[in-house]
């Protein structure tokens, strides 16, 4: 099977030229890679450090603003910094041909893509990308130093299917790692809240891994990843986590097939606490409940009865959460959840013990609830 | 299909019987209703258009230099180009934007610099000024007068434009500072100061140019650049202001792309739309309100970058549109804009193409001199149908700003830019020297070179203006803007206090955004 390349694309500084990397975005996504782009005003320490967490294969950077040097050199640095020189660094826009020649010697830029060129065409965009490998790693290296650029590219490994990564991860077994599944529709809060969860468990100082999963487009296999990372940016440069983003792949029930094998690769790692995030999921999907020793289905006050009572998934998660209690009184869901929970025959969570809820809310700086939430999370996860 | 054949398709189907048409209703004479033909009665004959050099990179020192030079050599009006932390209202010592100073337009921090950058050229008329400035306009604007003031010009003889249009920002440009409602406040309020004080200034440009250079197509440009128009003159009128008070001094800003006559149809849709906008949806009375006016530039997009000699002929083709279609002021590239900001001996080239037009063609004397041939007519009618629909569509979204949260024109945009990179890739898009005849060698022109010392100097600046300054009154002055802000009352006198007192852009604008807030893009 081919290697489905990951790439983040940026726009460097204040410049709003964003036409180009849009269409690039688009024609790559439509073409079956694995894109992140985060918007304008991006700082580059940002994207150099995002790509080395997610064990990316190339950063692509647009800059119109004349300002290219300086911002090349500053991911030059950050990655040389962090022994990740082989991320390939492409750059596209407006560049006179004297810098093209100093981004390629001083900064090993692979390729410098000028608009107005007869190679800065979509085409031989698409065949660079095609004709370039990724990253790889040795399997071995990743065990022998745990660091964020070594496990990112190990789990870039097993999501490609390496035999040779995931015949180390495959059956481990380590009962001390808490693995916290999040899952709920789209929409609802779920990445606020893991962002909200991270610092709680910081604050108890439990180094904290986080899957997140986004949809591949089932046409072309490409996805647009990484979109959950906005709500927990504020953790980017902290050493003790790491954010990992997944398309599903085909994987069935809101998580890819190899998100199992990534939760065991950071538990080897060393987190604490890992915490998978689904893709905004419809009504029976909960797969995964599979890899999770714990799932927590997130709610809103305003869904409707029925759509409780249609949810497949309802019945077999070992928490809910009824978060945004700033828009309604969360209380008659939460009577229902109740009752419904005593109708239950058994209960399916691993520890046996009944489901619990909590209402949330983030609007305000102290987010009520959400400590009360951890402080519930890690009492369950003792009980396993 | 192959593109020259595409065209005479086009070209045979137009077969309308002429006593179908209706001349007064659809045309008019240049100078009457509906100006499909012309504003003026007499345009190019009476008075030329403004030849109109966007310019401006590194210090105030290095941009005012280069006006001088453009007007030695026969321009008639200053283009002001900024610098991205100006544009975005930061400073030159910002520490992490910092770095993009004086790089693709000149450095302003504050009223220090704007007085270098105007020093020994009189403001009075004939000259007049455009400032290509949108979210924090409102400061610019401001040392604009103060420096007028100083050098005791009287503001109701000052001409000039800034472009002020903030929807376009978030519909293509993307430099925005603040959320929506307030930035159209903030417009509202200055388009209001004018009225009343700087009679002959265009306090707004609204742009097609950034929504036509993101990738749209000619009919997108005009659709979304008129139902910005509606939005602005919607939102004057919320503010309380009488629309044939406001509507003369709306100005407008297209795109000139390579499509030769659909380009010279597109202007003349335009102007015919916005005369019937604004007479039956908002009952202007003053000819003048019905009157499109607008300042046009040639295509950045269309330039290459290799061949550069080439984007000369570009640009003149484009020129010549811009001026059979009856622009009021001009801007032409320079053929090495693909590489770096121009070089004196490339912008002057771009300024001769404008002469040679004017002086030597001989083709000033007649107005639209393509009005009543087929082909044209038929162009005008089909943009305007098709511009009408978008409008339609916008207008049921429940009005611009709607629209741009809904990312609507946003995501038109991206899908006609992505189809023409895609024909761009295949060749069914043919540009000459790039995907058909490609060039074969690489060519290393000598670029503009910004003086690499730029920051320093200019933090260095930066700093002794803070140490001269009253920094007691500059506190004050700040917090005032703020409570302005908060209340319902014109900003423009509070801003203009603070920068006499030689607050910074950066100053000012962080006072706004603490009331105001900051605009973030969903992706």
């Amino acid at each position: 099977m081919e290697r489905k390349k990951r790439i983040i694309l940026a726009k460097a500084g204040l410049d709003g030229h964003d036409q180009g990397i849009n269409v690039i975005k688009d024609f790559l996504i439509e073409n079956g890679y694995e894109v992140f782009y985060f918007g304008l005003y991006q700082q580059m320490r940002d994207i150099a450090e995002i790509a080395i967490q997610e064990g990316v294969d190339f950063i692509g950077l647009s800059v119109h603003s004349a300002a290219h040097l300086e911002y090349v050199k500053e991911i030059f640095g950050y990655l040389k910094n962090n022994n990740a020189l082989d991320i390939g660094l492409v750059v596209g826009g407006i560049v006179p041909e004297q810098d093209v020649f100093i981004l390629e010697k001083e900064f090993g830029v692979r390729r410098v893509f000028v608009s107005g060129t007869p190679e800065a065409n979509l085409n031989s965009i698409g065949d660079f990308f095609r004709k370039n490998s990724g990253r790889n790693i040795d399997p071995k290296l990743m065990l022998e130093n745990k660091s964020k650029n070594n496990l990112g590219l190990f789990i870039s490994e097993l999501v490609n299917n390496s035999e040779e990564a995931s015949g180390f991860v495959k059956n481990l077994l380590r009962e001390d790692v808490l693995t916290i599944g999040i899952t709920g529709h789209q929409g609802v809060g779920k990445s606020t809240l893991i962002g909200h969860l991270i610092t709680q468990f910081r604050n108890l100082n439990k180094r904290v891994g986080v899957i997140a999963v986004d949809p591949s487009d089932c046409i072309s296999g490409g996805a647009l990843l990484g979109r959950d990372r906005t709500q927990m940016w504020r953790h980017l440069f902290d050493e003790n986590v790491h954010i990992y983003s997944m398309a599903t792949r085909g994987g069935y029930g809101g998580i890819a097939d190899t998100t199992g094998l990534a939760v065991n690769a950071m538990k080897i790692a060393g987190y604490d606490i890992v915490i998978v995030e689904t893709i905004g999921i419809g009504q029976d999907q909960a797969e995964v409940r599979t890899i999770a020793d714990m799932t927590g289905l997130i709610l809103t006050p305003d869904i409707g009865e029925d759509q409780v009572y249609k949810s497949g998934i309802m019945q077999i998660v070992d928490f809910y959460v009824i978060n945004k209690t700033d828009i309604m009184p969360a209380l008659p869901l939460e009577k229902f959840l109740n009752e419904m929970i005593d109708n239950r025959v058994s209960f399916s969570g691993k520890s046996k013990s009944r489901p619990f809820i909590i209402n949330t809310s983030m609007v305000n700086k102290n987010c009520s609830g959400i400590q009360k939430l951890a402080e519930k999370i890690l009492e369950y996860g003792e009980n396993l | 299909m192959d593109e020259r054949n595409k065209n005479n398709k086009e070209k045979s189907f137009c077969k309308k019987p002429i006593d179908e048409f209706d001349y007064s209703l659809k045309l008019g004479d240049p100078g009457q209703y509906p100006y499909t033909r012309g504003i003026h009665l007499e345009m190019y004959k009476k008075q030329l258009w403004t030849m109109r050099q966007f310019a401006g990179f590194g210090s105030a020192d290095d941009t005012n230099k280069r006006f001088k030079y453009l007007l030695e050599h026969g321009e008639t009006g200053l283009s002001t180009a900024f610098d991205m932390p100006t544009l975005l209202g930061r400073d030159s010592d910002d520490l992490v934007y910092g770095k993009e100073t004086g790089l693709c337009g000149v450095a302003i921090d504050t009223l220090a610099d704007m007085e270098i950058l105007f020093d020994g050229i009189d403001l009075n008329p004939p000259i007049s000024t455009s400032m290509t400035i949108n979210a924090p306009a409102i400061v610019l604007f401001a040392m604009y007068l103060v420096v007028a003031e100083k050098k005791g010009t009287d503001w109701k003889n000052l001409r000039g434009t800034i472009q002020n249009d903030i929807l376009k920002e978030y519909i293509a440009q993307k430099e925005w500072i603040f959320p929506p409602e307030p930035s159209m406040r903030i417009i509202a309020n200055i388009v209001e100061f004018c009225c009343k004080n700087v009679s002959q200034w265009y306090p707004i440009s609204i742009s097609g140019y950034h929504i036509r250079e993101a990738g749209s197509t000619a009919v997108q440009e005009l659709a979304f650049t008129l139902r910005d128009g509606i939005e602005y003159v919607e939102w004057a009128i919320r503010a309380g202001l009488k629309v044939d008070d406001f509507a003369p001094r709306f100005s407008f800003f297209f795109d000139s792309c390579e499509n030769f006559f659909r380009e010279i149809a597109k202007f003349r849709a335009a102007r015919r739309m916005w005369a019937r906008i604004m007479k039956e949806r908002f009952h202007a009375k003053n000819e003048k309100s019905l009157q499109l006016r607008f300042h046009t530039q040639t295509s950045g997009l269309s330039l290459q970058a290799t061949e550069l000699e080439n984007n000369d002929v570009r640009t003149t083709s484009q020129a010549l549109s811009a001026i059979l279609g009856g622009t009021q002021s001009l801007h032409t590239n320079s053929h090495d804009e693909t590489l770096c900001l121009p070089t004196e001996e490339a912008v002057k080239i771009a300024l001769r193409i404008q002469q040679i037009i004017a002086y030597e063609m001989d083709i000033t004397g007649v107005v639209d001199p393509l009005g009543g041939a087929y082909w044209i007519e038929n162009l005008t009618d089909e943009l305007e149908k098709i511009a009408m629909h978008y409008i339609d569509i916008i207008d049921g979204m429940g009005g611009m700003l709607k629209a741009i949260e809904q990312g609507y024109p946003q995501r038109e945009i991206r899908r006609s830019a992505l189809e023409r990179c895609k024909k761009i890739a295949t060749g069914e898009k043919i540009i000459i020297g790039v995907n058909k005849f490609p060039a074969k060698e690489k060519q290393i022109i000598p670029v503009l070179k910004i003086d690499p010392e730029i920051r320093m100097k200019q933090v260095k600046r930066l700093n002794e203006v803070k140490q001269k300054r009253d920094n007691f009154k500059v506190k004050q002055c700040l917090e005032y803007i703020s409570c302005v802000a908060v209340s319902k009352g014109n900003l423009m006198f509070s801003i203009i206090e603070a920068v006499k007192n030689y607050a910074t852009i950066g100053e000012i604008c962080l006072a706004l955004e603490k009331v105001f807030g900051r605009y973030e893009e969903k992706i």
